[in-house]
């Protein structure tokens, strides 16, 4: 017997093999764990990036919305806001002598009131200077603009059409100054929150502690004034309601009733995180505001993330030149772009 | 059948030996740790990637975030003139005038929770790294970072008005509180949002009465007229005692047998003044004069001495106030007249031209600084551009370079303020032996300002005359010796693009994982905010600039902000109503340090509730830098739109 090769090819031994199955468990439990790892990892980043994909699609989707108005007006004319006293009615600016450019420099845009009280008549007969029946053209154009915009287009229109410089009040033949324009009360068809008799005001005095806004869900507010304040009667800086029977016109209601939720990825998968993008338009606190909410909400954790932001965008008056009406018409009759 | 005792490499030459023992034998374990070696370093390395991939993910998410921050940023800055920053403040000398609570700049805006952002303590952002040390080197210089607010301005509502975070939804944190912001690169000389000493422009509508400060400006530029005007506002028996300040008697009933005979007397003076002051302009008719109305442009270049182009403010006042006497004669208020009524046509006439007149005044000439500027149609001529000669020679020291010998024994940390219905020479600011040290820079404009008189405001501002501190003394003098030299004057010069270029700069870090992310006091906030003097003093504006975080200070109990404590809080909002009236006495109490100054740290989250970060505060965290945007840094006021 050759017994030097038969002791080379004996077998492991015990602690051989034990080693050998510890090393092998070892490797095991690392390829494990590196698989497992990796898996998780791969979730993250998937999940990551599906969220990624998500706001990055929901912030185009806000930025968009902002600049086309398509949400809040689809461009075939369907939508509610094209009905007469809302933002997308169809307007002619010929009729009554309104079609001069409304350039902050034209003689029409000075204005011949008393700016001490709604009172057209205590310190004076205003309305003998100019009135909304004036004869004269560039003298009733004040009344003009401000009565049939209103009525016509709303609120928030007539804040983005009115120049800058805008003194929000007019008188008629007889020098009252309509309801409609004052501190007169509450509800519907009331340009001014209902606070003392401080006089006429421009966008600044108008919009602090208030606004105006358009909505798609709620057109009636098209003619309101929401005020989040109330500035004189019961104290600077209370935040009440303007209207205790109807809360919808304080703080919350322009929240609310601004919101356009855009519809993004309404076909999306179960699992995926649900997107909602609000976008609101409003003109509150001495500015036209539009801005942009995001949520993504995580169906399988609940988690809620949120992004807010304020963007420029494209005015009322440039989307209505970007639209027609059904008959190819332009929406401003008679008024040049600027 | 393959011969086995040949082998390659040998010739099959089956005399060599073979050795199959040695070629055969097992891995050794050295051999085995070595390959585990190998594996492990794999196994290390494509771990290592995947969290690459995941903060690939993250920083992807942030850049998001940053870009729309970035927006919201511009947003609310192009439209700084649609905001209420509190800007147009006056005071009696330069050096009293901190000005700029909310000032041009956009580093300064950031500043302010209108912007949407609030400061993040110095204490946190020294403890972050970043590459190149550009966080701690833009601190060394003096910069600071901003995070974003948990209450941002989501129904329009500028946050930063009052702070108090109305019109904030602030039902989910924001994850945008990761990031930090800094504005890099060398900040403007911005214009001024007006002189600190002259909240120029007044305003007010045409026609109107006279106003006091109308009067003054009258008598101190020595304008023609100034009997016939003192016969309008003067009391008798010198004159009607009509003014600004008391039209409103005339027709609110008071004495309703004197009215028509007061107003019919404010018309007589009222025509004398125009007589007085514009004697060619005046056409006489049977209803009285009629003020001829402005001729056409003629072509330019137009000369200074040219009235038709430039008119005097004088006219412009004289015209406002003969319209405005015109037009009360045909109030309904009155006793009927006893003669026969002005005719419409007359009445129409008179006002055109005080407005027409008006608007020319207005839109020729920014630097005339005598009449107000119409709010009958505001325009882009009303404010003038203004900055600071920071140039040698355009300091002024106009509080006195030394303290008093004696100085007055203080209330608190105060020099004391005259009591509430004390007169204003009792004030310190009238002890000619009290100075502060305090220093200012000049004026300079296009050219040098004409026509002005001297600020109308209030030290103080708000609440009932006596309460208030007192009108701003005369500070016509005051006034001359604030302009520096206009040729230094460079906001309307040419400019190349990088002159104006500077960076807003984002990093990632979760700074709220500090443990005192919550309980650390805010930063002293810069006294610029402040419309006080350094005396204490407040001048003429009601608004105190709070802390930007002040509406998420804790109460005592860090179980609640102050600012929605409605009950027991030692202090209510400063600003207005009783609080604002002793705002000269809430300043430096123990309830108002504990409560506005943020003693007990900051609900920087915003989620109520005190949070504790795992990491200790000596520890320090690297920030991410996750995006730069260059931007243009304007120096003026301005706005995108309407």
């Amino acid at each position: 017997m050759h017994r030097t090769q038969a002791s080379r090819r004996r077998g492991y031994t015990l602690v051989e093999l034990l080693v050998s199955v510890s090393i092998g468990l070892a490797v095991c439990a690392t390829a494990f764990a590196v698989i497992r790892i990796a898996s998780q990892s791969l979730t993250a980043v998937e999940r990551l990036s599906i969220e990624n994909g998500l706001m990055r699609a929901a912030i185009h989707a806000g930025f968009d919305e902002v600049d086309t108005w398509e949400a809040l007006d689809p461009r075939d004319g369907s939508g509610p806001l094209r009905a007469a006293g809302q933002p997308f009615a169809a307007f002619d600016w010929t009729a009554e002598g309104l079609a001069h450019d409304m350039a902050q420099h034209h003689p029409a845009g000075l204005w011949r009131g008393c700016g001490a009280t709604h009172d057209q008549r205590k310190y004076g007969s205003y309305h003998v200077v100019a009135n909304r029946a004036d004869p004269d053209p560039d003298k009733r154009w004040y009344g003009q603009l401000l009565q049939r915009v209103g009525d016509s287009l709303g609120y928030y229109a007539l804040t983005d059409y009115a120049p800058g410089n805008t003194i929000y009040s007019y008188m008629d033949a007889y020098g009252d100054v309509p309801d409609e324009f004052k501190d007169s009360g509450y509800g519907a068809d009331h340009f001014y929150a209902p606070t003392r008799d401080i006089g006429p005001r421009d966008i600044h005095r108008l919009t602090e502690a208030g606004g105006f806004c358009i909505s798609r869900l709620f057109p009636s507010v098209s003619q309101h004034h929401f005020s989040f304040w109330d500035n004189w009667g019961a104290g600077f800086g209370a935040l009440v309601t303007t209207d205790p029977a109807d809360p919808r016109w304080d703080y919350a209601g322009i929240h609310g009733r601004s919101a356009q939720p855009l519809a993004l990825l309404p076909l999306r998968p179960s699992h995926w995180p649900e997107p909602t993008v609000v976008v609101r338009r409003f003109v509150a606190n001495y500015r036209h505001w539009a801005t942009v909410t995001i949520h993504v909400t995580s169906p399988l954790s609940g988690e809620r993330m949120k992004l807010f932001f304020s963007s420029l965008g494209t005015t009322l008056r440039g989307a209505r030149a970007m639209r027609t009406t059904p008959g190819g018409a332009t929406l401003d009759v008679g008024l040049a772009l600027p | 059948m393959m011969d086995s005792t040949r082998s390659f490499g040998h010739g099959g030459d089956t005399n060599v030996p073979r050795m199959p023992a040695q070629g055969r034998r097992a891995t050794t374990l050295f051999e085995v740790a070595v390959s585990l070696l190998v594996l492990a370093i794999a196994v290390t390395a494509a771990l290592a990637i995947f969290p690459v991939g995941i903060r690939a993910q993250q920083q992807a998410r942030f850049q998001l975030y940053a870009g729309t921050m970035a927006t919201q940023m511009i947003d609310a800055w192009t439209q700084s003139d649609h905001s209420f920053w509190r800007q147009q403040i006056e005071s009696e000398r330069l050096a009293q005038n901190t000005f700029v609570n909310a000032p041009v700049d956009f580093e300064r805006m950031l500043d302010h929770s209108g912007m949407g952002m609030l400061p993040l303590p110095g204490a946190l952002a020294r403890r972050l790294d970043s590459d190149g040390d550009e966080i701690a080197r833009h601190l060394g210089e003096g910069g600071s970072l901003s995070y974003p607010t948990p209450l941002p301005a989501e129904i329009g509502m500028d946050s930063g008005y009052h702070n108090t975070g109305v019109g904030s939804v602030g039902d989910v944190p924001p994850e945008t509180q990761k990031l930090v912001f800094a504005v890099l690169g060398y900040a403007q000389q911005n214009a001024l949002p007006s002189h600190p000493c002259l909240g120029w422009p007044y305003q007010d509508f045409v026609p109107s009465p006279p106003q006091p400060w109308e009067v003054a400006s009258w008598d101190l530029n020595a304008w023609p007229g100034a009997t016939e005007l003192h016969a309008i506002v003067d009391a008798a028996p010198g004159g009607v005692g009509v003014s600004g300040e008391n039209l409103h008697l005339l027709v609110d009933g008071v004495d309703p047998a004197g009215d028509r005979a007061v107003a019919d007397a404010y018309l007589l003076a009222a025509r004398a003044l125009a007589q007085a002051v514009l004697p060619g302009d005046l056409s006489a008719t049977i209803d009285g004069p009629i003020p001829a109305m402005p001729p056409p442009f003629p072509s330019p270049p137009w000369l200074a001495s040219d009235s038709a182009v430039f008119p005097p403010p004088a006219k412009i006042l004289a015209l406002s106030y003969l319209a405005n006497a015109t037009l009360l004669a045909t109030s309904a208020r009155l006793d009927p007249p006893t003669g026969a009524p002005l005719p419409d046509a007359y009445v129409r006439a008179v006002v055109d031209a005080a407005l027409a007149w008006s608007d020319r005044y207005a839109a020729t000439d920014p630097y005339d600084f005598g009449a107000p500027r119409p709010l009958n149609r505001q325009t882009c001529h009303d404010f003038p551009l203004l900055q600071f000669d920071l140039f040698p020679g355009g300091r002024q020291n106009p509080m006195g370079m030394l303290a008093a010998a004696t100085p007055p024994a203080p209330v608190g940390r105060f020099p004391p303020l005259p009591a509430p219905s004390a007169l204003i020479a009792d004030a310190p600011y009238g002890d000619a032996t009290y100075g502060t040290g305090d220093v200012g820079w000049r004026v300079i404009g296009e050219r040098q300002p004409t026509s002005y008189g001297r600020a109308r405001g209030e030290y103080g501002w708000l609440g009932s005359a006596d309460n208030r501190a007192g009108t701003i003394p005369d500070n016509h003098a005051a006034l001359d010796a604030s302009w520096g030299v206009s040729a230094r004057f460079n906001l309307c010069r040419p400019f190349a693009a990088a002159e104006r270029m500077r960076e807003l700069v984002c990093w990632s870090v979760e700074w709220r994982a500090w443990e005192d992310a919550e309980t650390l006091p805010p930063d002293a906030p810069d006294s610029t905010r402040h419309f006080i003097d350094s005396r204490g003093a407040a001048v003429s504006s009601e608004y105190r600039g709070l802390h930007p975080e002040a509406a998420l200070f804790w109460n005592e109990a860090r179980g609640a902000r102050w600012s929605e404590v409605t009950d027991g809080t030692p202090v209510e909002w400063p600003d207005y109503d009783d609080v604002a009236n002793e705002r000269r006495w809430a300043y430096d109490t123990p309830e108002y340090r504990r409560q506005w100054m943020g003693w007990y740290g900051v609900d920087r989250d915003g989620d109520g509730e005190l949070d504790r970060g795992p990491l200790p505060a000596s520890a320090r965290m690297r920030a991410t830098l996750v995006s730069r945007f260059v931007f243009y840094d304007r120096r003026v006021i301005a706005g995108s739109r309407n």
